[in-house]
């Protein structure tokens, strides 16, 4: 499209042909355009222009920021403020200075343009500038103290820390330090939650405070205060009554208990509702059982888990039929820990229910049990069911507990000609790994559906006997490819007759395939593979985590260098598997490597911008410092 | 001060293992886990690390990643974070509004001497979406003789795919129908506490498991006359609904309707579809 078209196009009332006409500038060099797009500016008539022209500018970024400074110095005061304006929507640090210049400019909308920029574009250089017009016009201070919150940082949370004193400023300060502040700034904040006019500023700002460290007050700092949390759930402010609901989760006070489940469904407080009820125990109990009971209830299945996760299985019981299958696999679940014959009992019947995953919950829980109830309550689903499922989940449990009759009824019910009874035997048998069924197990490798086949082949490893490798093994030096991501999974430390194959299997495009194979040569730790492995280096980030923890297995000091790359990889998984790899590596090694290594980590973390990289680093970093200074 | 709490004898989910599912999650899915999501998440995965003996959340991760059974496991992951509850005639407006645009859309039909009625739920869950179509559609009387009425169900969840087809449902699916059974009687059959749907109705609609950001999932559903994709847009990032739009673009017919949720909005997002103001709802026809 034509220059002329396009910007034509930039005052078209269709808001996606605008934004077509602004990414189509884009294609052209800025000269071309910007006298317009300033001109554009400076038109007081035309306003779905001058907008256009600002969305332009904010799209074309750096591309225009000698224009935008060029227009601060406009004879028109609203051209400075739109300059000013979309200056702080560019990151870039040279816009410091000239923004700090316009605080002095004659108009004050400009000069609070100005300061609403340098907050926007969080320069600690801009500090000391926006300190000093706290000084000037109220509007200017107000604005400043807001830019001092979006900023952020030890000195502009020291000048907020220091400017809540004064009485005119302090809401906004409180503001600010819920944007800034951090620990230290809890206890400046405190004293004002039991002034009635800024109880509301103040809360907002501990709880954002506290959820920005990861941390929580003890249940007592808000104890006192659950009558005015509670009237502030009422608040129009939505910030607010957030603020209050978080607090009062955290209050552990059994007035909080109605609130807390109300909430139980809202996903915007879910987790605080849960963490809360919780962290209440025991006296939520009977009041999670009640709201449990009414069938209405939304989220009833979050509250089975609380339940669960409060360790009340019996009072889960009475819930072993309710209509939620969720609901069923959490009392399923939680009854493993409860080892009374009752518990069985209901177990034997989750077993039989229709849905899979009940049924499968409840075979984890009666592998928990004791054996004395088990025999006595899967004869009923021997003798009565007629579902194969359940059938075979009852052998399974027998055997678990020691059944030799019930291993040799579920291998006989893996020679079955129905293929979905076969597969669910041969995976019973691989969960329970019985080595009699390895004949068996061996004629289902040529059962002509693959599932079985597959299946089969993980019941066999699954078994881990010598018998069962070389089966494996087989599979691998035949790359029979549908096999192999099972087969590989074989492979154990010591195997290093295999190595060679998997070499060959390395240089693979499956990336399932590949992956299991770095996978396997890492668990063989043989220093070895260490070349094999790092050749495989690649663009894609989960190859590159699998060779991290391949080298990691291996653990030899050889395997520095190529995970200290990983440290300064593009993926923060990479950099995170690298991290936990040189944790474990540093662990055996000398004084020398450990000061060297820690040099290498200090360069990478200071440019390390990912939180939580940044923090392993830091904790890898702090702990060898710590070890090196011991040796 | 205390540490964010940690429960004992759960299997916990770290900063790390909430993030790699996160990115997982937004991956396969297109649907976003905010921050302060992380318990929620631990607990409505935390059964399926117990059923498959995976001792944590990362094995969990590499498992779902990397193991070639896993596939459905994936497509189960996403049945189980999102919040899939749903009920017989949710967002009452919006039914009536269909209910209203029938005669509209008989009209048009029968101008062209068509006899084919395509209708379309995405992200059914348990079917009671498609079924309230179905009731509303019988109820009106107006396809009943000599008409080709097709109601597909589209979900990714395998269980509530299975749960639809079974069509066997509990008060809680009735709660938006403000105590008045009328129709219950008339639709369902009473089977102790539960309520099975009618043969008549049950079989009117057919289901399919389908990843809705992806094309393959609408394979041999073009031309719908109707669309609903209800309360599943909120969920996911930017990218994701511009796939999904573009896919319900491509099925829907050039005179069909489009209704998302009466929270949820297409403007800004693509310009794919036009709201218009009808029978009291927001509905979305497709735009040039």
């Amino acid at each position: 499209m034509e220059i002329n078209t396009i910007l034509n196009n930039l005052s078209n009332e269709d808001w996606w042909v605008r934004k077509k006409a602004i990414e189509g500038l884009l294609s052209f060099q800025t000269e071309e355009y910007l006298p317009f797009l300033e001109e554009a500016l400076r038109n007081h008539e035309d306003a779905l222009l001058r907008n256009a022209s600002m969305d332009a500018y904010r799209v074309l970024g750096k591309r225009a920021l000698s224009s935008l400074i060029r227009l601060l110095k406009d004879n028109d005061e609203e051209v400075r403020l739109f300059s000013t304006n979309l200056l702080g929507e560019i990151r870039d640090r040279s816009i410091v200075k000239e923004l700090i210049r316009m605080l002095k400019d004659l108009d004050l909308n400009v000069r609070i343009s100005a300061v609403e920029a340098l907050g926007k574009l969080r320069y600690p250089e801009a500090i000391d500038a926006l300190t000093q017009s706290i000084e000037g016009d109220s509007w200017i201070a107000l604005a400043s103290i807001e830019a001092l919150g979006e900023i952020g940082g030890k000195e502009a949370i020291r000048t907020l820390h220091h400017l809540i004193d004064r009485e005119e400023l302090r809401m906004f300060c409180i503001n600010a330090i819920e944007k800034a502040g951090d620990i230290q700034s809890i206890n400046k904040l405190s004293p004002f939650l039991s002034d009635p006019f800024l109880r509301e500023y103040s809360l907002k700002a501990i709880v954002s405070i506290h959820e920005r460290e990861g941390l929580r007050p003890s249940a007592t700092y808000f104890k006192d205060m659950v009558p005015y949390l509670i009237e502030m759930l009422e608040c129009w402010d939505e910030t607010v009554k957030r603020a209050a609901f978080i607090a009062l989760s955290w209050t552990e006070d059994s007035r909080a208990i109605p609130y807390l489940l109300n909430a139980i469904n809202d996903e915007k407080l879910q987790d605080y509702a849960m963490n809360g009820l919780i962290a209440m125990g025991k006296p939520a109990v009977p009041a999670i059982i009640k709201a449990l009971k009414n069938p209405l209830m939304e989220g009833r299945v979050i509250l089975a888990r609380i339940l669960s996760i409060l360790k009340e299985p019996e009072a889960l019981i009475a819930f072993a039929e309710d209509d939620e299958e969720e609901v069923r696999v959490e009392v399923a679940l939680s009854l493993g820990s409860l080892r009374k014959k009752e518990a069985v009992n209901v177990l034997s019947r989750l077993l039989c229910d229709d849905s899979d995953e009940v049924s499968r919950s409840a075979l984890v829980s009666l592998k928990n049990q004791s054996r004395e109830y088990i025999r006595e309550a899967m004869k009923p689903v021997l003798l009565h069911s007629d579902n194969p499922r359940h059938i075979i989940y009852a052998l399974e449990t027998l055997v678990h507990h020691g059944d030799g009759d019930a291993s040799e009824r579920l291998i006989k019910m893996a020679e079955s000609h129905d293929t979905e009874i076969k597969k669910m035997a041969i995976e019973a048998i691989g969960r329970i790994k019985i080595p009699q069924a390895l004949k068996q197990l061996c004629l289902c490798l040529d059962d002509k559906e693959t599932s079985i086949r597959k299946e089969a082949l993980r019941a066999i490893i699954n078994i881990k006997n010598k018998d069962a490798k070389n089966l494996a093994f087989r599979y691998i030096n035949s790359e029979e490819h549908d096999m192999l991501p099972i087969a590989l999974n074989a492979v154990e430390e010591g195997d290093d007759g295999i190595l060679p194959t998997l070499y060959k299997i390395l240089k693979t495009d499956n990336k399932i395939i590949k992956l299991k194979a770095i996978e396997a040569t890492g668990r063989i730790k043989n220093p070895d593979a260490i070349k094999q492995l790092t050749s495989q280096w690649s663009n894609d980030e989960d190859i590159n985590v699998y060779i991290i923890e391949a080298l990691r297995s291996i653990g030899e000091i050889e395997c520095i260098p190529f995970i200290l790359r990983g440290l300064r990889s593009e993926g923060w998984r990479v950099r995170m598997a690298a991290s936990k790899a040189l944790d474990e590596i540093l662990k055996n090694v000398n004084k020398d490597i450990i000061d060297m290594t820690t040099s290498s980590i200090k360069e990478v973390l200071s440019k390390e911008q990912d939180p939580l990289v940044k923090n392993e680093i830091e904790r890898i970093l702090k702990k060898y410092e710590k070890e090196s200074d011991l040796l | 001060m205390k540490k964010s709490l940690t429960f004992s004898d759960d299997i916990i989910m770290s900063e790390e293992e909430f993030r790699l599912f996160r990115e997982l999650i937004d991956r396969e899915f297109g649907i976003t886990i905010k921050d302060d999501r992380r318990l929620t998440l631990q607990a409505k995965l935390s059964h399926r690390l117990k059923i498959l003996g995976i001792p944590s959340y990362r094995d969990y991760y590499n498992f779902l990643n990397t193991d070639p059974s896993a596939e459905n496991e994936l497509l189960a992951l996403a049945g189980h974070i999102t919040n899939n509850e749903t009920y017989f005639f949710r967002e009452k407006v919006q039914i009536d509004a269909f209910s209203e645009l029938l005669k509209d859309i008989k009209r048009e039909k029968q101008k062209r001497k068509e006899h084919t009625l395509q209708i379309l739920s995405v992200a059914c869950s348990s079917g009671e979406e498609p079924y309230s179509l179905s009731i509303t559609l019988h109820e009106s009387g107006l396809f009943l003789w000599g008409w080709n009425v097709k109601i597909t169900g589209v979900d990714i969840d395998k269980h509530a795919i299975e749960r639809a087809r079974n069509a066997i449902y509990t008060d809680h699916s009735f709660r938006a129908v403000n105590g008045s059974f009328d129709f219950i009687k008339k639709y369902f059959v009473t089977e102790g506490h539960k309520y099975r749907l009618k043969k008549t109705i049950a079989e009117s609609v057919e289901f399919r498991q389908g990843n809705i950001t992806k094309p393959q999932s609408f394979t041999g559903l073009h031309h719908q006359d109707v669309i609903f994709c209800r309360n599943v847009l909120i969920y996911m990032n930017d990218k994701a609904i511009e796939m999904v739009a573009r896919n319900l673009y491509n099925c829907l017919s050039d005179s069909g309707y489009l209704f998302i949720g009466s929270t949820e909005s297409l403007m800004q997002r693509t310009n794919l579809f036009t709201p218009v103001h009808k029978y009291s709802a927001i509905i979305y026809r497709k735009n040039g």
